[in-house]
């Protein structure tokens, strides 16, 4: 078996809000692979932000650990981490604000370059190069985001993560706010950097075609914790937990044949992150609940063939 | 002009005064018809005028923007020129409207079940305890739980989803004949947006209204519109009905589209289709087709005469100049 690039061990993150505490991320594991998009699935306010931003340490864990290359993250400190930090970038969702629209296009591709003390000449160099990688002609160097459509700027910032030669990059739902037209364009030239520079990607994105299309493997989540981990295409083909079914088959399809009555669509609310149930966490959605699954939460059990799903009561 | 359409609408322009007396075109001649009880798509990317072709119909425009041309025909009336104080009355009442954005139709100071009571009261005269009652029923149809609970609910302690299911239950609460829906689903989770779906469909079928369905999303066109009209750069480029769309699409823009986008279910392969370059900005349009700079089909034709929308038959309607393969 290949080493994982990264290895995360029980991460957890938790909030304080006016409500309680929030378990926005709950003991979670799971491992990144040399050259593989992960992606990570689930509804809004499951916690995906906040396991990218975990990863990549922008944000501290309440618990756990992370491994890259077998170097416990979380032990790290001062240059080493700067370090390792380089080596780990994201692209957010909003190309709008993600960008500072006082600075030009070239020194916002710089910026990391500056940071890492690479000298101004050899900056400039290196930034056209990039733009040249994403796309973007060499003459938008002087010119500033707002001059530019939300793909351009998706370019922009996508320039900017692959500056300090990282490894491991996290997508924040990187097209989510573009038109399909550009989307296309946008996860192309994702999939076109990932093999000329074997990237490793999580992949972050509540569109389930658009994590059919750009995914090896899937993470699917809900209230803080993973469901189920397999490969992409058993996902979609035979997946093993109830919530990755309904997630999948809510998605519209633009077909105008496929009707709606096989599908298994969930009912009623997502419960709330402050007071979510016992046992399981997808338990009051869940069809196939029983007493089991209000008191005892499921562990991630191995199904073989690199599947894993945490239910008492899995589909196949 | 058949005699089943409800809302028939001929040349629509809805024009932005500039500065220096120029116009610009944001809803740029459109002709569209929304036959008795059948939901009708309005398909395009963002800024191609799908809202203010929504606003249009409800003359919800915003000053200086303004209907120049064209008629809006309902009930042998003309919507383009009504007097406000009798589009006041239609408003709301035989004409809704549901917004992408829960919040921005609600009040946020006060209770949801109070601003829907409202919307009888200021129509009809009922009793406020006969208005409640019919709200909770309201609530209760459009799948709300605990509706007598909800109805005390200020709108920020409610999920989007339910946000959403209250403005459909404003919307719906004086049986229009016509309900507009302008990206209804686009703010949710898909599993959300699933359900809000099925109840359009479901109270659709109950109440036989027409809808118009705002979306930039195959998908959703696929799942409830029965017949589709696509949208580009103000214009409808595109016009047949649900099977026939998807089945034979036509214009270089509708078939660069479906190509583009992933899908969930069937067969993918190899890298996606992408339409190059950008949709033109309103104020520079090309002279010709306004596609001509993105497709790959165009000719001199193209790039100097606008297409007209021609009926290829049977109803299909396309703004192209190409002979159509079969
Ligand atoms: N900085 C924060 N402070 C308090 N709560 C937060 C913070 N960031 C996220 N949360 C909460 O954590 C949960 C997960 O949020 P997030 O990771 O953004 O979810 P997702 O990206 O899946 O939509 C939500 O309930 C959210 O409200
Ligand atoms: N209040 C406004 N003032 C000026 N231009 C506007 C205004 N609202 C929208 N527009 C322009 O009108 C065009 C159509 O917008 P809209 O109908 O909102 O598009 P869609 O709903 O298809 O995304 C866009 O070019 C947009 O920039
Ligand atoms: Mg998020
Ligand atoms: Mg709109």
């Amino acid at each position: 078996m290949m080493e994982p690039l990264l290895r995360v061990e029980h991460l957890a993150k938790y909030f304080r809000s006016n409500a309680g505490q929030v378990k926005a991320v709950d003991d979670v594991s799971f491992n990144l692979y040399p050259g593989e998009t992960l992606a990570l699935v689930g509804e809004s306010g499951c916690g995906k932000s906040t396991l990218g931003r975990l990863v990549i340490r922008l944000l501290e864990p309440s618990k756990g650990k992370i491994f890259m290359d077998g170097v416990d993250l979380s032990g790290l400190k001062g240059r080493e981490l700067r370090k390792m930090r380089s080596r780990m970038q994201m692209v957010f969702q909003d190309p709008f604000s993600s960008l500072d629209p006082h600075f030009t296009v070239g020194e916002i591709i710089a910026e990391p370059l500056r940071n890492a003390g690479v000298p101004k000449e050899e900056q400039q160099k290196q930034v056209l190069s990039l733009m040249e990688r994403v796309g973007l002609p060499g003459e938008h160097y002087f010119r500033y985001p707002h001059q530019f459509s939300g793909g351009q700027r998706q370019r922009i910032g996508i320039a900017r993560a692959l500056a300090t030669n990282p490894k491991l990059i996290v997508c924040d739902e990187p097209v989510s706010a573009l038109d399909v037209s550009i989307q296309a364009q946008i996860l192309n030239l994702l999939r076109k950097l990932q093999k000329e520079s074997h990237l490793t990607f999580l992949f972050i994105s509540h569109d389930l075609a658009v994590v059919r299309y750009i995914s090896d493997r899937i993470c699917v989540m809900f209230l803080g914790q993973l469901c189920e981990i397999c490969p992409t295409q058993d996902a979609y083909e035979h997946p093993l937990h109830p919530y990755t079914r309904m997630l999948i088959d809510s998605a519209p399809d633009p077909d105008p044949d496929v009707s709606g009555e096989n599908r298994m669509l969930l009912q009623g609310e997502l419960p709330s992150p402050v007071n979510p149930p016992a046992g399981c966490r997808f338990c009051t959605r869940c069809p196939y609940a029983t007493e089991e699954c209000k008191t005892v939460r499921p562990e991630m059990k191995d199904y073989g063939n690199g599947r894993f799903c945490a239910c008492h009561h899995p589909l196949a | 002009m058949s005699e089943e359409n409800l809302i028939t609408v001929s040349g629509l322009r809805t024009v932005l005064p500039s500065k220096e007396g120029r116009e610009v075109s944001l809803v740029d001649g459109i002709d569209l018809t929304i036959p008795g009880g059948k939901t009708v798509g309005l398909v395009g990317e963002s800024g191609c005028g799908k809202s203010m072709t929504a606003r249009s119909l409800m003359r919800l425009l915003d000053a200086p923007i303004y209907i120049k041309e064209g008629t809006i025909q309902f009930h042998g009336q003309n919507l383009a020129s009504l007097p406000e104080k009798e589009m006041r009355s239609i408003r709301g009442h035989q004409i809704s409207m549901i917004f992408q954005e829960p919040m921005t139709a609600l009040n946020p100071s006060i209770t949801v079940g109070k601003q829907v009571r409202e919307a009888i009261l200021l129509h009809e005269k009922v009793t406020r305890r006969e208005a409640k009652e019919r709200v909770i029923q309201m609530f209760r149809n459009v799948g709300i739980p605990e509706p007598e609970l909800r109805y005390r609910s200020y709108p920020h302690q409610l999920s989007g989803g339910l946000r959403q299911r209250i403005c459909i239950a404003m919307a719906m609460i004086l049986e229009p004949e016509f309900l507009i829906a302008d990206e209804p689903t686009t703010a949710l989770d898909v599993t959300v947006e699933a359900q809000i779906l099925a109840l359009m469909k479901q109270l659709q079928g109950s109440h036989k209204m027409s809808i118009l369905m705002i979306t930039h999303n195959l998908g959703v066109v696929a799942d409830i519109c029965d017949e589709v009209n696509v949208m580009y750069a103000g214009q409808i480029v595109e016009h047949a009905d649900k099977a026939e769309l998807f089945h034979h699409p036509l214009h270089p823009y509708t078939l660069g589209l479906m190509k583009a986008i992933p899908r969930v279910r069937g067969k993918m392969e190899g890298e996606l289709y992408t339409i190059r370059g950008t949709v033109p900005s309103m104020a520079q349009m090309p002279a010709g087709c306004r596609f001509c700079d993105r497709c790959p089909y165009a000719t001199e034709q193209c790039r100097r005469e606008r297409p007209g929308l021609r009926d290829v038959g049977g109803g299909h309607l396309v703004r192209c100049f190409r002979e159509v393969i079969e």
